[in-house]
């Protein structure tokens, strides 16, 4: 893992000393040995704060449009950011040629809440690292190993997309699926409209997850309007639905499931079940992945005759 | 509403602790504890929500609230400042105008459970919602018979960092009682007389010397949690103007609400008419200066339109301007926005460096 870091801020100092880029977007050391945040470098001395560990979370993708319209920027990205980013080119939010990308094969990154579930006290972490039988966690006490499943993110633990789909220099190893795990899904269940109504009735509408999405790019969003109004300002159930039910539409075959909406959620909704169920019908109905570089066109705006209407043909 | 405001900030100090006796109950008893509190008091505590947060909620006979501190809970704010409060209705859909201003009841409450950052925290909502010349009548409502049980939990949270930004003793004299967890039981000691009147022979015990040293014990571990460099320093003086760190902050910043919505003390809110026919409803809710149109004019112009001064006002508004207002810190050390930023950025690093360096440049705020 360390050897990767070693690489990641060699390639990071390359860019910026021959001018390729004039910033490099990564990971830092967080203020905790399991968080990470992330870091904005513009000189090249300045690469020894990156870092990648198994809390390397952010997908930093979401900086992008902002910091890249005019200039070229590197930026340190997982295989699902790198998702993020093709869908970012192809909705013409920001140009392939802007944007150095430094990918990452990936072990998949943790939810550092788990830990405390294998008994390990998140006060007494020193670091943590990726080693052949899982998470080797060390504390002030000794260390720990708590396996993969035990640790991982959800959608980390079923992810089959663990090398990077694009980049302009590829780092570090990537370890295979973890077989015969699943996501078990109750947002998709016989009944599943009692299921949300709990789930955002706890919706505090900070807007956390659609902050941190890298597909929330819009300049003005449907639910800040006044006039009209969507949606209220009132935190119930219902206008809660309305705000997350129209985000899940809008991300309809756009989302590329990296999960940081359901990871930001300070009330535990899992925003996520909701484009990934949408994404499972655009790839059902028009075989659409929008991870995937070969589109070249987004999904909603690449109509064929041929396109299934369900509205109008049986399936 | 000027009585309600006398009685909840006069400061305690006439209060003879000596006149109180600490006690013990066990853990097989909170049960009928809760019921019998129910005869005399509406009951809020947290309870538990799946894998979120545990919430403030009035008890229905049976609830099982978690009251050994233990679990992450969303703050008291969320009972005494509802996420969305009606204010007023108006009908006119029979010809004569119809007004309603749907006050909550004042009935006695007792509150359980509370952290005492929490509960230290509604301190600082009294101070914006009962002071200044305005009591707010909806909280008022809802705080006028409240007594505050706050709680120490076995084990502190990583997070917390009370003692960093003010003196805890002060703050467990403004509660009515501190529970402690002994783990088999709760050691229960009154500060107010409103606290030591929930004790209920039947379920309590006189503590032993070996419990009086527990909870000693716990206190002391509770002081000592998250003492950072900046402890005992004057936050209000240290946090300049113009910082450079408010760019390094407002460059990750992703301009959520989160840190404030779920901050216990944070109290900013909006108010919006929603017309529906005939009828009218004007409610509260959550605002945050975290947002873009939190101070978005009406003619159009804003005068914090970047993260920059978004990112400031946060910190200034909670360690320098209540401070000068009101003479309290708006921030109690709870942790939630430590353990939930999205970027991580960690208030307790911010204060640590703007407290550690040679500040130059204090420009006049």
């Amino acid at each position: 893992m360390s050897e990767t870091q070693d690489r990641i801020q060699e390639e990071a100092k390359k860019a910026l000393e021959i001018g390729e880029v004039t910033l490099v977007i990564g990971w830092g050391a967080g203020s905790v040995p399991f968080k990470t945040t992330p870091v904005f470098i513009d000189k090249p001395e300045d690469v020894e704060k990156l870092v990648w560990n198994p809390a390397c979370a952010n997908n930093l993708a979401v900086y992008l449009p902002k910091l890249a319209r005019d200039r070229k920027v590197g930026v340190v990205a997982k295989p699902c950011d790198i998702r993020s980013i093709i869908t970012l080119i192809r909705e013409k939010q920001i140009k392939r040629e802007n944007v150095f990308v430094i990918g990452l094969g990936c072990a998949g990154v943790i939810d550092a809440t788990d830990l405390e579930g294998a008994n390990v006290r998140l006060r007494d972490v020193t670091s943590l690292e990726w080693t052949d039988d899982g998470l080797k966690v060390t504390t002030e006490s000794g260390a720990v190993t708590v396996p993969p499943a035990g640790c991982l993110r959800d959608q980390c633990l079923v992810c089959d997309k663990r090398t990077p789909a694009i980049s302009d220099v590829t780092l570090g190893e990537a370890v295979g699926r973890l077989e015969g795990l699943s996501i078990d899904i109750p947002g998709l269940s016989e009944d599943r409209k009692a299921y949300w109504a709990e789930q955002f009735s706890r919706c505090i509408r900070c807007y956390a997850c659609r902050q941190v999405c890298p597909g929330c790019y819009c300049e003005s969003c449907f639910c800040d309007r006044v006039e009209p109004k969507w949606t209220a300002k009132k935190a119930t159930a219902d206008e809660a639905w309305m705000f997350h039910a129209t985000r899940a539409m809008h991300l309809a075959g756009r989302c590329i499931g990296c999960g940081e909406c359901e990871r930001v959620c300070p009330v535990g909704i899992p925003v996520v079940e909701l484009a990934r169920e949408l994404n499972a019908i655009a790839k059902e109905r028009y075989g659409f992945d929008p991870g995937d570089a070969d589109e070249e066109k987004p999904l909603l705006g690449s109509y064929t005759e041929g396109d299934l209407d369900p509205a109008h043909h049986s399936e | 509403m000027a009585h309600i405001r006398k009685a909840i900030l006069t400061p305690r100090i006439t209060v003879n602790r000596a006149a109180m006796t600490d006690k013990l109950i066990s853990k097989n008893d909170i049960g009928d504890f809760l019921k019998a509190l129910s005869a005399k008091y509406t009951v809020v505590a947290p309870m538990e929500r799946g894998d979120a947060p545990a919430e403030f909620a009035e008890l229905a006979p049976g609830d099982q609230p978690v009251l050994d501190g233990s679990k992450p809970m969303m703050t008291p704010k969320d009972y005494l400042l509802p996420r969305y409060e009606v204010l007023v209705k108006i009908d006119t859909s029979e010809g004569a105008t119809k007004v309603e201003t749907p006050l909550p009841e004042g009935k006695p409450r007792v509150m359980l459970g509370v952290w005492l950052p929490d509960a230290q925290a509604i301190r600082v909502l009294d101070r914006v919602f009962l002071e200044r010349n305005f009591v707010d009548p909806y909280y008022a409502r809802r705080r006028e018979n409240l007594i505050v049980v706050a709680v120490i939990p076995a084990e502190m949270r990583w997070s917390w960092f009370c003692g960093s930004v003010d003196d805890v003793e002060e703050w467990k004299r403004n509660v009515d009682a501190v529970m402690y967890d002994l783990g088999e039981s709760f050691y229960f000691e009154p500060v107010s007389e409103k606290g030591a009147a929930l004790v209920e022979d039947a379920f309590f015990a006189d503590p032993s010397e070996s419990d009086t040293a527990r909870k000693n014990e716990l206190w002391e571990q509770f002081k000592k949690t998250g003492l950072l460099p900046f402890a005992g320093k004057p936050l209000y003086e240290n946090l300049a103007w113009d910082d450079p760190i408010w760019d390094e902050i407002a460059a990750k910043c992703i301009g959520c609400g989160l840190c404030s919505y779920m901050c216990p003390s944070c109290s900013c809110f909006d108010i919006q008419d929603e017309t529906r026919g005939a009828c009218v409803e004007r409610y509260r809710c959550r605002d945050t200066c975290q947002f873009e149109d939190f101070t978005l004019m009406g003619a159009g112009h804003n005068p914090r339109s970047q993260q920059v001064p978004r990112s400031r006002q946060r910190l200034l508004h909670k360690f320098r301007y209540q401070h000068e207002q009101f003479g309290v810190v708006g921030c109690t050390g709870c942790g939630r926005c430590v353990e939930l930023c999205p970027v991580n950025v960690d208030i307790r690093d911010v204060l640590t460096r703007t407290c550690s360096k040679e500040m130059e440049h204090k420009a006049e705020i």
